[in-house]
């Protein structure tokens, strides 16, 4: 693993979380290890989201559970650091993760009927973390909870507590699911597709939902998510993973509004629109071709380059480090770094809607 | 209301949009189902019942995509179902070329079959996990007698090229596939019968937004190239704006508004469909304040009594919408909302629009 990122610089307040260099892999049948994150890094504010995106199976969501330590066996995190206000997180062990998880890491899941004990009532396991991470005895946990249903938004908070999951509709589940997480008021909020599950306007309800705790609490938050307007609605930063590399980074407007890396350009260009659609009559969507490699059996060089329409013979050597290709934006992409796609691009039209 | 009232139910907006040329004819379908919602309430006697359709009526014109739209619970997969019998309606006619396919005996049931299909939302559910792919492709044409043992190796070769896969696939499983080829080989698999209606439940909601894109582009290939007629269901909008020649937006068991995507999605005359629209995730409400009402949830489709079955969530609501339920008027040329106050005005819409996704306060 050679090319770590040199030309980051780091703001000049110290970030919430600055994660460097972090390597996740996954033994396989051979001698290899598939690198299911690689050399990823970046970093969170304080008060700010960071999203991270990419297809299926790009690392996106173990690079999450690493921050948490919850990488599933066999899985395990082979390099790299994770500082939390200046506390390094990964090689802390099982007893010292009982202490960090709830009270300054939290995590939200996609799916809150897996995630939720269905043989306990929402109270049990709300009151659960109250009195666990933050040691209150069971009255003041249970006034607590209701406190904390009410201000995720559920109704009728003082009865709900009674209630088991199944009882409850997808959204407010969500809504259990995030009480919970900031239950002991964690500085650093990790939420893995929160809203994929849920219609439309139940999303749009819990976006706002997140966005609003964030900045009352001042929380650094990563929103894992394949869909870029989601992203693009509540991230400040967007960090764009393929194969376990992190491909571009940078303020989500810049970045969806003039993608570096080829495949953010694909990714963006693939996303249905509702404006615009019949704007010239049916037209067929852009599409990437191809599909995204096994982790096990990477290209040489870069990994992205088989699908890219750009692609040099060079591309075949390339390291894929992040480098700056544009005031704001890094890029792995050896094309890009060497010139910088300009901002009046063709396609305009079709990213300036998104 | 300037619109012009087309019946008193949304029966009325069967002769709609399908002219002469209908194919598949939905007429009034109601269908409750009762929620055994555990033992003690199977026991009662007193159960809930769910109106997951009340009276709805559609009519797909051939060669013609009908999407329907809604959240979880609005009776667009019910529908879909009942169009294709393996949902028996309470009450309402399913016609298919005119023949009312609630009325065939089991034989002509089955031949009708073959002619409308469905892919569904989950393509590794949905395919026999120890069958390879040619079996899975090859199973529906044998059933219907299409091809002789001798066609099909070959049989299978044109249909997985047909939805853009190499023919060597035919010999792997399901699971050594990707997401995005199972959900080809479920369509391979759909198209194996030569149908010519497909009923797509969902089908590209699972996939990543690449792959969907190409699945996308798939429907629309095939759609012309075998003159398919399509309904399409999908909780997606952008998604149905790109396929669908009409839009059907479903909410509890009805059709609230129908058109053409270009018109429904830039003038919604129905208050729900403009709170759809506000809801769609993007970069322009980046920075809107936080929530005003966040106490919100869709309401099941319990038996609501008389009135709009969207008044409780609808800013618009007046007294007339507790007390008639809303007939079906016509909103602009080739468009028709259900509600009361259907083309009170954009600026209406707006304001509905921002109420209901109740986290907008601009």
């Amino acid at each position: 693993m050679i090319g770590r990122p040199a030309s980051e610089s780091s703001p000049a307040e110290q970030p919430l979380l600055s994660v460097q260099g972090l390597s996740i892999g996954f033994p396989t049948r051979s001698e290899a290890v598939a690198m299911a994150a690689d050399e990823v890094s970046f970093e969170v504010q304080a008060g700010h989201t960071l999203g991270l995106v990419g297809e299926s199976g790009c690392g996106k969501s173990v690079t999450l559970r690493a921050l948490i330590g919850l990488v599933a066996y066999p899985g395990q995190v082979v390099g790299g650091s994770a500082k939390l206000e200046g506390r390094e997180l990964l090689g802390l062990s099982q007893h010292e993760w009982e202490r960090v998880r709830g009270s300054k890491v939290a995590m939200i899941f996609q799916d809150p009927m897996s995630s939720l004990n269905p043989i306990y009532t929402v109270g049990n396991q709300l009151c659960e973390v109250l009195r666990l991470k933050r040691g209150l005895r069971r009255e003041e946990a249970r006034s607590e909870a209701v406190r904390l249903l009410d201000h995720v938004g559920i109704r009728a908070a003082a009865s709900r507590l009674r209630d088991y999951p199944h009882q409850l509709s997808g959204g407010m589940r969500q809504r259990v699911m995030i009480a919970i997480a900031i239950a002991a008021r964690p500085r650093l909020l990790l939420a893995d597709e929160p809203t994929t599950a849920l219609d439309v306007t139940v999303q749009d309800q819990i976006l706002a939902l997140i966005a609003e705790l964030r900045q009352q609490m001042n929380m650094g938050t990563i929103l894992v998510s394949h869909d870029l307007s989601v992203v693009a609605q509540v991230c400040d930063e967007i960090a764009v993973m393929y194969a376990g590399r992190v491909v571009e980074r940078g303020p989500v407007d810049d970045v969806l509004e003039n993608p570096q890396h080829p495949y953010t350009e694909g990714l963006a260009e693939a996303v249905a629109q509702l404006q615009g659609a019949h704007a010239n009559g049916r037209r067929a969507l852009k599409t990437l071709g191809g599909q995204p490699p096994s982790l096990s059996d990477l290209p040489p060089g870069c990994s992205f380059a088989p699908r890219c329409r750009y692609r040099q013979p060079e591309c075949e050597q390339f390291d894929m480090h992040l480098q700056r290709s544009t005031a704001t934006q890094l890029t792995a992409c050896l094309i890009r770094q060497r010139q910088p796609r300009p901002r009046a691009g063709v396609g305009d039209e079709r990213e300036a809607v998104l | 209301m300037s619109g012009r009232a087309v019946g008193g139910g949304t029966s009325a907006a069967a002769g709609v949009g399908g002219g002469e040329d209908a194919l598949l004819r939905i007429e009034g379908v109601s269908k409750t189902f009762i929620a055994a919602s555990g033992l003690r309430s199977a026991k009662r006697g007193d159960r809930e019942q769910v109106r997951a359709l009340d009276d709805v009526s559609l009519t797909v014109a051939r060669h013609e995509t009908v999407a329907l739209v809604g959240e979880s619970g609005s009776g667009k997969s019910t529908l879909a179902r009942v169009a294709m019998r393996l949902v028996e309606p309470d009450e309402g006619r399913v016609l298919l070329d005119g023949q009312d396919l609630l009325a065939m005996d089991r034989p002509s049931l089955i031949a009708a079959r073959r002619r409308i299909q469905m892919v569904f939302q989950d393509p590794y559910s949905s395919l026999n996990p120890r069958r390879t792919v040619g079996y899975a492709i090859a199973e529906p044409a044998r059933v219907h007698r299409l091809v002789s043992k001798r066609e099909q190796a070959t049989y299978v070769q044109q249909l997985l090229e047909r939805v853009g896969l190499p023919g060597r696939l035919a010999g792997r499983l399901p699971r050594e596939l990707s997401g995005g080829q199972r959900q080809r080989v479920a369509i391979a698999r759909a198209l194996a019968v030569k149908p010519e209606v497909l009923v797509a439940d969902e089908a590209v909601s699972a996939l990543d937004v690449s792959v969907q894109a190409q699945i996308l582009n798939l429907f629309e290939t095939l759609r012309d190239e075998l003159h398919l007629t399509m309904l399409f269901i999908s909780h997606q909008l952008p998604v149905v704006a790109h396929v669908a020649d009409r839009v059907a937006v479903m909410y509890l068991g009805r059709i609230v508004e129908l058109g053409a995507p270009e018109d429904l999605f830039t003038h919604p005359a129905h208050p729900y469909t403009a709170g759809l629209i506000q809801a769609q995730p993007g970069r322009h409400r980046r920075n809107s304040k936080p929530a005003t009402r966040r106490h919100s949830d869709i309401p099941t489709a319990e038996l609501t009594g008389r009135g709009c079955s969207y008044r409780d969530r609808c800013p618009l609501a007046t007294q007339i919408c507790h007390d008639t339920q809303p007939p079906t008027v016509s909103v602009g040329s080739e468009q028709y909302a259900a509600c009361h106050h259907a083309g009170e005005g954009s600026a209406a819409a707006q304001e509905t629009a921002s109420a209901l996704s109740s986290c907008t306060a601009n």
